[in-house]
């Protein structure tokens, strides 16, 4: 009967995904250095980014990063917030030079400062530090940011009762100095990891990271809390400012995504202000979930080495079909808000999959040519490439991997894209664009780890040509035979023949007998 | 009896008269006929648009693709539209034929005619009274009695005339920008002055 319940449940899916125009601001990336700007393909075009997201960004990465962007990066002590890292990325770069005239903008909160933490003068190795010093909270290992990042403001009680005062400030002031320039605010990178947020040996099991079993008690109440004074204050100084969740990572949206859905605090009124000045709203004290503290579910969109297909990591880029079916069966079950937008503000492969992908750089433009189109597909929001510049060996800045995403880009930003179906080992998407019809395939039997492999493919008589991820166009053999591969292709059909000479008969009738008008062409 | 084939023809004559002079049932109907695509297709889908001084924005009315030539839209509202077909092939589609345009359909016809008489010295008055179709715009009603046009008059729901001896039937239509309609239930009354 389970099995009965999910597969009726995944065909539901199906449904939904059904075909729709897909908007440019979709395909987006994120952006690791400020050197690799502006953003351009192997072919040195300008990057087809429509937005981006900031998180895991810094000013230079060599030899130790500095000037990055999160909380504990801009409010090193408890003082106000030194801008002037974040002004250049999102004035200078991303408004000011933007490569395709607009860019979205996320900004993710995250990496709580050590002075606003528990662990504030503590001795280090000690109680809050047990690792070796300057390794980080929990061994090194469980804060994957700075020392204290995981950990939760100390003016926020377990049950999220407390004042927020030094996250609310910093919000309040972030999202006034960049209202209009920010179009989205992700709370909380990734909590559902013990990495980032979520308490190893808790009630509720985490994701990623490692199993450290320390004094981690951040708290799914407490990021209630965080989370339901953001959504108020963002709300208030920057009305157009929409809330996302907190990134849900593969396999965790029915077990940490739901329990933070469900659970409950009593949050206490609130007033929105920027440095002690308040901005004429407030919120009355309330019972509030998990559910009511953002505008639109937000998930990291990747496989996951523990969920199938992808059993040995997050080599398989069709995988996000895995993240993206638990999503929305966790947006069903809890009646979650905006169920027909969901974001996927981080995705792609990581340090780990580079073994399994393998050097060969047509492996990676399939990969994120395939994300692309999953993307598209699926009828996600918006998907966030982790990371243009990337730090897992194999960026998109200036190589042939970054065409391969433009050239991608630019078959499905507009174009009405269907549902992807794989028939044997060969998916096929059926793709509309400027009123013509085409279909993006691809053979998941392939390999391009180490060489490429490829079979012949038969698609029919109907088309005519097809284009590689290089943007190169080919014709087709006989009844539209191609040699098919790991990458994907766009093949393009011939025109149907519209029908011609429409004739009209209106049958009617007035007063003195039947009428009939004939109009024809 | 036994007819012969000229009888037959004529009989035939007349019972297609009959049809003819009653004509369709209200509501309307458009049938759309077209020369197929010449080349390899699954079906047609059909699109409506609304027509000013051209062709608005097209809505697909059939909810499958249909095979064969001809489609027939059913019951469209007062209104001039346009109609293009497209042709399919699997999930594939043409782009919109060469459409037809301005196909204009006349408002609905009135209904609940009935009539009263009144009587005076020498004649009667007779006073028709409908009910008008609602959501038209309407330009006028017409009185139409023993296959004659009577009277025309700016839209309204009442109409008094006085009628000679005899038998009379009547009915009255609703016209507009679009032409007239249809006429509505007839009745049937004796004058006997």
């Amino acid at each position: 009967m389970r099995e009965l319940a999910l597969f009726t449940l995944l065909v539901g899916l199906a449904v939904c995904a059904s075909a729709q125009t897909v908007p440019a601001t979709t395909f987006g990336a994120s952006f690791r250095l400020k050197a690799d700007w502006p953003a351009v393909d192997g072919a040195s075009n300008s990057a087809q980014v429509y937005s981006t997201r900031i998180w895991d960004a810094w000013t230079t990465y060599t030899p130790t990063q500095t000037g990055g962007m999160k909380w504990a990066d801009l409010q090193g002590s408890n003082t106000t917030p030194t801008w002037t890292d974040l002004d250049y990325k999102i004035v200078t770069q991303f408004l000011g030079s933007p490569p395709q005239g607009s860019l979205v903008i996320t900004y993710t909160f995250g990496d709580t400062p050590l002075w606003a933490t528990a662990c504030n003068g503590q001795p280090d190795p000690g109680t809050c530090f047990p690792g070796p010093t300057g390794s980080g909270y929990g061994g090194g290992t469980q804060c994957k940011d700075q020392d204290a990042g995981c950990l939760p403001p100390s003016d926020i009680n377990t049950d999220g009762t407390g004042n927020d005062a030094y996250f609310a400030s910093f919000a309040a002031a972030l999202i006034a100095r960049y209202a209009g320039e920010i179009n989205y605010y992700e709370i909380r990178n990734e909590a559902d990891s013990d990495n980032y947020w979520c308490q190893v040996g808790g009630t509720v099991p985490c994701g990623g990271g490692n199993s450290s079993t320390t004094a981690n008690t951040p708290s799914l109440q407490r990021l209630i809390r965080t989370a339901w004074d953001l959504k108020n204050i963002a709300h208030c100084l920057d009305p157009n400012a929409k809330i996302l969740s907190p990134s849900v990572n593969t396999g965790k949206a029915s077990t940490w995504f739901h329990y933070y859905n469900v659970s409950s605090i009593s949050a206490p009124a609130g007033v929105a202000g920027v440095n002690g000045v308040p901005a004429g709203c407030n919120w009355s004290a309330q019972s509030v979930t998990g559910a009511q503290t953002y505008d639109y579910v937000n998930i990291h969109g990747r496989g996951d080495s523990t969920v199938p297909p992808s059993t040995t990591g997050n080599w398989d880029p069709d995988s996000i079909t895995v993240a993206y079916s638990q999503i929305v069966a966790e947006i069903a079950a809890d009646s979650l808000p905006n169920p027909s937008v969901i974001f996927n503000d981080e995705y792609g492969y990581e340090n780990t999959d580079v073994t399994n992908i393998g050097s060969n750089l047509a492996a990676y433009e399939a990969y994120v040519s395939r994300g692309l189109i999953w993307c598209a597909s699926l009828g996600l929001t918006q998907c966030d490439w982790y990371q243009w510049d990337s730090q897992f060996s194999y960026g998109l800045q200036s190589t042939a991997i970054g065409t391969a995403y433009d050239i991608t880009v630019g078959w499905l930003a507009g174009a009405t894209v269907g549902q992807c179906v794989e028939t044997g080992t060969v998916y096929q998407c059926p793709v509309t664009k400027s009123g013509t019809t085409q279909m993006i395939a691809w053979d998941t039997s392939k390999t391009c780890n180490p060489t490429c492999t490829y079979g012949n493919y038969t698609f029919g008589s109907a088309y005519v040509s097809y284009v590689d991820l290089t943007g190169t166009s080919h014709n087709v053999g006989t009844n539209g035979t191609v040699s098919l591969g790991w990458q994907p292709i766009l093949l393009t059909r011939a025109a149907i023949a519209s029908p011609t000479r429409l004739f009209a008969i209106i049958s009617s009738m007035h007063a003195k007998g039947k009428h009939e008008a004939e109009l024809g062409y | 009896m036994k007819l012969n084939w000229v009888t037959k023809l004529a009989l035939l004559f007349v019972l297609l008269g009959a049809a003819w002079a009653q004509g369709p049932s209200y509501p309307y109907s458009v049938t759309i006929t077209f020369t197929a695509s010449t080349g390899t297709v699954t079906g047609y889908n059909m699109y409506r648009a609304p027509y000013t001084t051209t062709c608005g924005t097209y809505a697909k009315l059939n909810t499958a693709p249909f095979t064969g030539t001809t489609y027939t839209d059913s019951n469209p509202a007062q209104g001039a539209y346009c109609y293009a077909a497209t042709a399919v092939d699997g999930t594939a589609e043409s782009g919109l034929s060469q459409p037809v345009t301005n196909i204009q359909i006349p408002p609905p016809p009135p209904s609940g005619l009935g009539v009263t008489l009144a009587q005076n010295k020498s004649a009667d008055n007779a006073t028709f009274a409908w009910k008008q179709s609602k959501g038209t715009k309407l330009s006028g009603n017409s009185l139409f009695c023993d296959g004659s046009l009577k009277k025309t008059i700016a839209p309204t729901t009442k109409l008094q005339l006085t009628v000679t001896k005899g038998l009379h039937t009547c009915d009255v239509t609703a016209s507009a920008a679009q032409g007239m309609s249809g006429p509505s239930n007839s009745v049937t009354f004796t004058e006997n002055k």
